[in-house]
């Protein structure tokens, strides 16, 4: 709390930068500055033309609105000339009048953010997905256990019970994690939790009763991303080969006395096995980068070349952890639209 | 086409070169120079900070202030402040109470909007008297107008940069750069516009930016009449030097900042009319003309300026400092902040902060003897496997990459 700051009137910025919500706030808006230059005897002739990426079917609705918001009765009227040019900038669309009287034109501006775009339909797809938890702070893994979810993000664990259908946060420990692409891992065996970040493994009781005690070392490079030992994104064995996605972009296979035996190109750096549907197969984020939407597909490992078996399941921003969990996967992803972590379950539809 | 693992990678020091030369690294001296000053808002927020940052929308975002709120009279504002935040020796910044009060009754949007500036960054004196921030990189070696090393900041509170380090050579000419990045020597060095479309075609790794940079004729002294200024204005055909010198990269424009940043660049007109000029500036004095002919794209605009103001009858003599050919930085995403650098680099007051941006614009156009008249993007050649260009703490280098 801060002192000598009155209640209600705690702000944060976006609701105080100027400028209209909408095209229609933004047209009335405009249509208000218009109308307090004109003279009491003037009549606006507006015109308006769109060179901004603002559809025409919104762009055309202009005019007619502006018209009619500065259509007034006078006795002997003064048209003047009003160009309205729809234009955009870093932070939307603006709505430029020029009132065009005399040498030099009056100008008149509001600006405007788009509507959110709507979200494409997803493609059918043979791996299903179930959003189980949802939150600001990046979630590196979680586990469902009956009515309990234990949650590892970058601030620690939280233990949540099921309470009439939601979860509330019964326990937490704390383990701050500061690094980029921060990874982790929850591992409950019983009422053992164990917790491995990087450079670190943490063990406690899974109901979060006891204090959790950590020690240096476990199976993330201590201040990396990666596994250790070996340095790499992800591994995962398959028929007596490895699979590694290593740090030079690229997923390599290894036999039994690892010595190289191929590549695959094309998956991103984070992949897992999931078993059903008649085999073991590899599900798989995409090559994007961080700041772009990802997706999952699953694939076969046949001769050693991975051969798609589903078609992607798409999500709404970047893969930023997947681990394996039974015979299915968690999948957590940052949505690049709302900026929250959400945990998905992942399982297989063999229809 | 391999495609890269999406994971970043860890480690390397990337090795940059640039033509710019930086005396200090001290986020409050501002540069005179407009190339040092477009390379110091480059760099600085790699090591220095603000309460507040410019999104990607040009919109402030908390950065070391996590929200803000008025008092009952609306005569002072309390900026929370981000925990966990050290500089770059260890000490740590919050300050007691976690807060900082500004006495300011001024719109928040105009207290947002300063705190974002370069000069407001967070900064401390090390013992040793070395410059200490807060970002993602520290200072660990300075020779001034020469290099600079940056290492990552371990405790940064936003994690630790996936770079070891970042060498940075100033004064470089492209000619040198160019050559260090074909022998192996550079990861990151700068193009001309012209060898960017070449380099594109050829399939080579570059990032470019919108429009960044104002090449504008700057009257440098009151000696031409305004009525010439204004003859040389609509003699000059930018539609030409967009189209056959520029190839079409970037925009015609009259105006100081670009579209992208105004949205109503198109108010300032650009036309060229050569009858106007001629009657404008009948029986004009020679006028003095400079512009860097060791720049290879700037060399012909000056030439193709010479003889359109010629067809005008107004005679441009090489030398002197009547007139220049200048390349005008847009340091900003937010319009006030790169109105405010045009200003100090032309030399002229502060924008009037109570006008809006394109009243504040259209005032120094109109008073101070500017004439924009293409704006530019900025260009940098990559060596393959470097990621996130010019996104600094976001950098990374593929295995391949690491020197």
């Amino acid at each position: 709390m801060i002192p000598a700051v009155s209640r209600g009137i705690l702000l944060l910025f976006f609701c105080l930068l100027a400028g209209a919500e909408t095209l229609d706030d933004a047209v009335a808006a405009l249509a208000k500055k218009i109308a307090a230059r004109l003279g009491p005897a003037e009549v606006a002739r507006v015109t308006a033309r769109n060179s901004s990426s603002l559809a025409a079917a919104d762009a055309a609705k202009i005019q007619p609105v502006l018209n009619r918001a500065l259509q007034r009765r006078v006795r002997e009227p003064k048209p003047v000339d009003v160009a309205v040019t729809i234009s955009e900038n870093l932070r939307g669309y603006i709505l430029v009048a020029e009132i065009k009287r005399g040498n030099e034109p009056a100008v008149e501006m509001v600006e405007f953010r788009p509507a959110p775009a709507i979200e494409a339909p997803r493609p059918a797809v043979s791996i299903e997905s179930k959003i189980v938890w949802e939150q600001d702070t990046p979630v590196l893994d979680l586990a469902v256990i009956g009515d309990q979810m234990l949650v590892l993000d970058t601030f620690g664990v939280s233990l949540y019970s099921r309470n009439a259908g939601k979860w509330e946060r019964a326990a937490a420990a704390p383990i701050p994690t500061n690094l980029r692409d921060p990874r982790g891992r929850l591992e409950v065996a019983g009422d053992t939790l164990t917790v491995h970040l990087p450079g670190l493994t943490c063990r406690g009781s899974a109901k979060l009763a006891t204090s959790v005690r950590c020690e240096d070392g476990g199976q993330f490079t201590a201040y990396r991303n990666t596994l250790a030992p070996g340095e790499a994104f992800s591994i995962v064995d398959v028929g007596g080969d490895t699979l590694l996605a290593e740090l030079d972009g690229r997923v390599h296979i290894y036999n039994a006395a690892r010595a190289p035996q191929g590549v695959v190109d094309g998956w991103g750096s984070d992949f897992v096995p999931l078993t059903g549907c008649g085999g073991r197969h590899i599900l798989a984020t995409g090559g994007g980068d961080q700041h772009s939407a990802d997706f999952v597909t699953l694939y076969d490992l046949v001769n050693r070349a991975a051969v798609r078996v589903s078609d992607p399941l798409e999500f709404a921003g970047p893969v930023t952890a997947l681990w394996p969990v039974g015979e299915g996967a968690l999948a957590v992803v940052r949505n690049l639209s709302t900026g929250k972590y959400a945990a998905y379950n992942l399982a297989l539809n063999c229809r | 086409m391999l495609e890269a693992a999406r994971r970043p990678r860890y480690g390397g020091e990337l090795r940059v070169e640039m033509r710019a030369s930086l005396r200090t690294p001290d986020p409050t001296e501002i540069p005179e120079d407009p190339s040092a000053l477009a390379a110091q808002r480059l760099w600085l927020p790699a090591v220095f900070e603000t309460l507040v940052r410019l999104d990607d929308h040009g919109q402030p975002q908390p950065w070391l202030a996590t929200m803000w709120a008025h008092d009952t009279a609306r005569k002072s504002w309390t900026f929370t402040t981000r925990k966990d935040v050290r500089f770059h020796d260890g000490t740590p910044w919050p300050p007691a109470g976690g807060s900082i009060v500004f006495p300011d009754d001024r719109p928040i949007e105009q207290i947002l909007r300063e705190l974002a500036g370069a000069r407001n960054a967070i900064t401390m004196r090390g013992a040793d008297g070395t410059l200490l921030g807060t970002g993602p990189y520290r200072i660990a070696k300075w020779d001034a107008a020469k290099a600079a090393m940056l290492a990552a900041h371990d405790s940064y509170w936003g994690g630790r940069p996936f770079l070891d380090s970042i060498s940075i050579q100033m004064s470089r000419s492209l000619a040198e750069q160019s050559n260090d990045l074909q022998i192996g020597k550079a990861d990151v060095t700068e193009i001309t516009l012209r060898d960017l479309r070449a380099a594109k075609q050829k399939g080579t790794l570059t990032s470019e930016t919108p429009p960044m940079e104002t090449l504008a004729l700057v009257f440098e002294n009151g000696r031409v009449p305004p009525n010439v200024r204004q003859a040389l204005a609509l003699a000059i055909d930018r539609a030409a030097i967009h189209n056959v010198l520029l190839q079409r990269q970037g925009e015609v424009s009259g105006a100081l900042l670009p579209r992208w940043l105004s949205g109503y660049a198109f108010l300032f007109p650009a036309e060229r009319d050569v009858n106007k000029a001629k009657q404008l500036a009948q029986q004009a004095a020679p006028v003095s003309f400079v512009y860097d002919r060791d720049d290879p794209m700037i060399r012909p605009i000056g030439e193709r300026i010479a003889v359109n103001a010629g067809e005008a009858g107004i005679i441009l003599r090489p030398g002197g400092n009547d007139v220049r050919l200048m390349r005008l930085p847009i340091t900003s995403g937010d319009p006030w902040l790169a109105l405010q650098d045009l200003a100090r680099v032309l030399k002229l007051g502060p924008p009037a902060t109570t006008a809006s941006p394109y009243e504040a614009e259209k005032s120094m156009l109109d008073g101070s003897g500017v004439i924009p008249l293409v704006q530019l993007p900025r260009g940098w050649l990559l060596r393959s496997g470097v990621h996130n260009w010019p996104r600094f703490e976001e950098i990374w280098l593929d295995a391949g990459a690491v020197p």
